[in-house]
């Protein structure tokens, strides 16, 4: 079988079962450079399973014809496209993902904003505190306003305690005892 | 690798129960998910449930009966003798997990559900480990 043949059918299996995907992404992790470009026009075309299958196997290759796409994809209304897209771009070495995650945040399907928030927390960068203040007066979901006050917590920032402080009145909650604990780990008085 | 259990959720956030049933149905291929999104008749709607469970995700503080509430009754139930019941909770600070582990709770979640790290949890959880993710 040709190798376009070969990676016709692997991409076709992206939209498999969970063994036969993994099997499938393994297999053109190994083929390496030729299956990027296939790839990354299915995560262009951000349809079904098979985009964000195509965008967990470009995040394993970290190669940079792929890094548009996946920023762009950040930003997808395919919710598990962008959740797939954060977790590569991850995965790219040497890169400052930092201001390219703070960028799309604002316009993120509501699970991929909570998968960038997680992530702000792993990377443990405070450049990212302003923009998480600006999104805690903004957000809907008391999920994402948890996730926000949680990771502004864990960044350590002092600059985060008014916006803590004024979350201890938040209507939910999970928000308000998130904060409380929160300030607890800023040594904020104020936690009680 | 793909999950195998049988799982009920019971939770009253719209967001936690989507991620968690794209996690487990889109990504893991989970057959078989049950969702509550209240815990009204909580026992008669389990009884029904088929397959019968062999993990259940508790939110602590779904309403009307709480987490604690419907552990009890389902450890009261010879039936689910052999189910694991994890918590889902916000309050993950060390004195709630001794409060969860002193109540018979199998082990912990933290919400929000973190998707960077739930399908290794589940990996884990499917392997026989016991998740008391303490944060």
């Amino acid at each position: 079988m040709s190798q376009p043949d070969e990676i016709t059918l692997l991409i076709a299996a992206l939209d498999g079962e969970p063994e036969q995907r993994a099997q499938a992404q393994a297999r053109l992790i190994e083929l390496g450079s030729a299956v990027v470009e296939p790839l990354a026009a299915l995560v262009c075309a951000q349809q079904g399973r098979r985009a964000w299958t195509a965008a967990d196997v470009l995040g394993e290759l970290a190669d940079e014809r792929a890094w548009p796409v996946l920023v762009n994809a950040l930003r997808a209304a395919n919710a598990m496209l962008g959740v797939s897209a954060a977790k590569a771009l991850l995965k790219y070495p040497g890169v400052d993902v930092l201001p390219i995650f703070v960028a799309a945040l604002p316009q993120a399907h509501v699970m991929a904003q909570q998968t960038i928030i997680h992530a702000l927390q792993h990377l443990g960068d405070r450049r990212a505190v302003p923009l998480l203040i600006d999104q805690l007066h903004q957000a809907e979901s008391p999920t994402i306003r948890t996730a926000l006050v949680q990771t502004l917590g864990k960044l350590g920032d002092p600059r985060a305690i008014p916006a803590l402080r004024a979350a201890l009145h938040d209507e939910n909650h999970h928000v308000r005892e998130w904060s409380a604990e929160a300030l607890k780990w800023l040594g904020d008085p104020a936690a009680g | 690798m793909q999950a195998h259990n049988s799982y009920l959720y019971v939770e009253d956030d719209a967001l936690s129960r989507e991620v968690l049933e794209t996690l487990l149905v889109e990504v893991m291929g989970a057959k078989h998910l049950t969702v509550f999104a209240d815990s009204e008749n909580f026992m008669e709607r389990l009884r029904a449930v088929d397959p019968p469970p062999d993990v259940i995700f508790l939110d602590i503080l779904v309403q009307p009966h709480d987490g604690y509430a419907l552990l009890r009754t389902v450890r009261n139930d010879p039936a689910f003798a052999s189910v694991k019941v994890l918590a889902v909770t916000a309050s993950v600070m060390a004195k709630e997990i001794e409060q969860l582990k002193a109540e018979g709770f199998n082990g912990a979640l933290a919400k929000p559900l973190d998707m960077l790290t739930f399908p290794d949890l589940i990996r884990r959880l499917e392997m026989g480990e016991t998740i008391w993710q303490v944060d």
